[in-house]
């Protein structure tokens, strides 16, 4: 657990105030891991970024999190995990169901993290990561949104259970009355006749006996209240409908190309722009200038035509 | 007005005359009038021949259209709806107008199904007239009108139509410089036209330096603001870019006050760059310390963008104009091959007019709860980043 300091006490590290001197303190974490009571983090940030006092990374106030678990550890496991499989979301399927193959790239996002919490060859990991990112970048896109239609659909789940266990709950509640209503109605019905008709008792409760009333058929009653929910809309989001290959590019023609147009040429049209200077081409890349342009539009016009009638 | 009839010239072989109608706006620089072209005789009566249910004249038609790739609408009898652009004689009176050569030129080098029709020029006494096919709409009107609602598959159609059109533009080397969606016109059929060329030039030539005051101001991006002289399509990309997000906020992105607030309120929306996100921008001419504004994950605002529009719309919106992406490099993005799938012009939502919502509220019909009704799902989310903005600026 390098890295990260003993938890248990609940003393701010910086201004080694703690509970007894102040009831309210309430510490919060960096995302370097660090604890830190809020005063702390007002004095310090209150002026917009400053370092971190124990490691010296970039922090910021709204950088601060809430600590969910007692141990930081944990904390951070949970943090990076969640990073991580942002990035690393490669579904079974994408392995074509080859099962070892997904075992090995849960292997290495396993490596990745262990390197990540234990701190272990950070700067390298984090390249790892970054190359793993473009190179992916189409599937990791992909992933996200059928995580996302998921998390909906689930979520959409809950919500119609929640709703259906209330509507349970209300219909059982009336059912309940109901019989109770009934009952009522049928005791006085019985102490009714006994008082006005000449019938002997014993008949009457027989009689009553067999007209006793059923209690409500609660299955019944539900069935005409719960709305009918139709699935197949929420499965159609996750079925890739149209599978046809969709050409963004219109006018195919226009895309080809005789040359190839290579970034740099010996080219004194464009000396005066002096591209290696670090000031004046700093400038030109950074207002968005390329010497491809011009060679670009160079060869382009030489050889546009060239083909015409052909 | 009374109508007043002009004729054609040789270049446009189609018309014998066009017809002006009624002024239908008023700009800086131009007055626009709507009128018709009237063919030829000989190319009215290949038209006849044309609407004749003929499959053979279909099929030449049909060519025509692949290989021009623009589609003639024309009425009945032949005639086509055109609006007039009349430039008016600069200030001095010594010459025509910097931004209508402009437009002209432009216009006659670009020919494409995104990119608004030049038919015809012709001067008629002093002035210099434009005739540009009619197009009534812009995307200004469907995203101001609330009364309209658009799904993500219609807002991928129109930013497919506007990167179509600009990768023309680059492909010929040429520059708008001025896209916003009030210069993005739809037609009749939904299809979208990137117009208004007045601010277009060249670019690639390394031994001339361009103006930095272009673009309105909201669509304006970083390299602009601070001054830069020698610039590429980036400058189209990040206008794109902004034109994405306005799609989904159906609000002006980063409403800048004046100049310098356009930039305070680009850095309060994306982050203050620092030397690495854009290298070099120290060497910019009105570069200065800026006021420094965390960067907030775009996600917080467009709470129901998909990541991949996200994504695309983040490599616009890129401070080094160098790693925006080029028009084909978005068009090649994955977001267009994801989906769903981009609606079909002819299916776009289409401006709600006064009289269409007139025959709504006769019908007893709320518009605008029967629009929500129809796509609630799209309009919740937009109504969240709405307040998200709200708070944000």
């Amino acid at each position: 657990m390098a890295g990260i300091p003993a938890l248990d006490s609940d003393t701010c590290p910086v201004c080694k105030s703690d509970r007894y001197l102040n009831p309210t303190l309430r510490l919060l974490v960096s995302p370097c891991f660090h604890k830190m009571c809020d005063t702390c983090i007002n004095r310090l940030y209150l002026q917009g970024p400053a370092p971190c006092p124990i490691c010296r990374t970039r922090l910021r106030k709204q950088d601060f999190v809430a600590q969910t678990f007692e141990d930081l550890y944990v904390e951070k496991e949970i943090q990076q995990r969640k990073l991580i499989a942002r990035v690393y979301n490669k579904r079974p399927e994408d392995f074509k169901n080859n099962l070892k193959a997904y075992n090995n790239y849960l292997e290495e996002v396993e490596d990745i993290l262990f390197n990540l919490i234990n701190d272990i060859d950070v700067a390298e990991t984090k390249a790892r990561i970054e190359r793993y990112k473009a190179e992916n970048q189409q599937l990791i896109g992909a992933n996200l949104q059928k995580q996302m239609i998921e998390e909906r659909t689930v979520q959409g789940g809950l919500e119609r259970e929640k709703r259906e266990k209330i509507i349970r709950k209300e219909t059982y509640e009336q059912a309940v009355i109901e019989e109770a209503k009934v009952k009522k109605q049928a005791k006085a019905d019985i102490i009714r006749r006994l008082a006005e008709e000449d019938t002997s008792a014993s008949d009457v409760i027989a009689e009553a006996h067999a007209r006793r009333p059923r209690a409500p058929d609660i299955d019944k009653l539900l069935q005409a209240r719960l709305p009918t929910y139709d699935d197949s809309a929420a499965d159609h989001m996750l079925v890739e409908a149209d599978t046809s290959p969709f050409e963004p590019l219109d006018h195919p023609y226009a895309a080809v190309s005789y040359t190839i147009i290579k970034d740099f040429y010996s080219d004194p049209w464009q000396n005066h722009l002096r591209m290696d200077e670090p000031a004046r081409g700093g400038l030109l890349k950074a207002s968005g200038y390329m010497p491809k342009f011009a060679y670009e539009r160079a060869i382009t016009s030489a050889f546009a035509g060239i083909f015409a009638g052909i | 007005m009374q109508p007043r009839s002009y004729p054609a010239t040789t270049a446009a072989s189609r018309w014998s005359h066009y017809i002006k109608e009624k002024k239908v706006g008023e700009g800086t620089y131009a007055v626009v009038y709507s009128g018709w072209a009237i063919p030829t005789p000989a190319q009215k009566l290949e038209h006849e021949l044309a609407t004749d249910d003929t499959g053979e004249r279909d099929e030449v038609a049909r060519d025509k259209k692949i290989l021009t790739g623009v589609a003639l609408v024309c009425e009945p009898d032949g005639r086509r709806k055109i609006a007039i652009k009349k430039f008016k004689i600069g200030e001095y009176k010594d010459g025509m107008d910097k931004s209508a050569i402009r437009e002209v030129k432009v216009l006659q080098e670009l020919k494409h199904p995104n990119v608004i029709e030049l038919i015809d020029v012709f001067s008629y006494k002093t002035n210099l007239n434009a005739v540009l096919e009619f197009l009534d709409c812009d995307l200004e009107v469907i995203i101001k009108n609330k009364n309209v609602a658009f799904s993500a598959a219609d807002i991928k159609s129109w930013m497919l139509m506007t990167l179509r059109g600009v990768r023309h533009c680059h492909a010929n080397f040429i520059l708008h410089r001025d896209l916003k969606p009030n210069n993005l016109l739809l037609s009749k059929d939904g299809e979208l036209k990137l117009g208004d060329f007045g601010m277009a030039r060249d670019y690639g030539d390394p031994h001339r330096k361009m103006t930095s005051m272009v673009v309105t101001r909201w669509y304006r991006s970083p390299e602009l603001l601070l001054g830069a002289v020698r610039y590429g399509y980036a400058v189209d990309m990040w206008a794109v870019g902004c034109i994405f997000a306005e799609l989904m906020l159906r609000v002006p992105f980063m409403p800048g006050d004046s100049d310098i607030g356009q930039l305070q309120t680009i850095f309060r929306a994306l982050g203050t760059p620092t030397e690495a996100d854009w290298p070099g921008m120290k060497y910019l001419p009105d570069y200065h310390a800026f006021e420094q504004f965390p960067r907030n994950p775009l996600r917080n605002l467009f709470t129901a963008a998909s990541p991949d529009a996200l994504a695309l719309m983040e490599s616009m919106l890129l401070y080094d104009p160098l790693k925006r992406p080029t028009a084909h490099d978005a068009l090649n993005h994955f977001y267009f091959r994801n989906q769903p799938r981009p609606t079909p012009p002819a299916k776009l939502p289409r401006d709600v007019d006064k009289a269409g919502s007139k025959a709504k509220e006769a019908a007893g019909v709320d518009p605008e709860m029967h629009a929500r009704g129809k796509r609630g799902n799209d309009e919740d989310g937009i109504d969240d980043a709405h307040a998200v903005r709200r708070k944000l600026f």
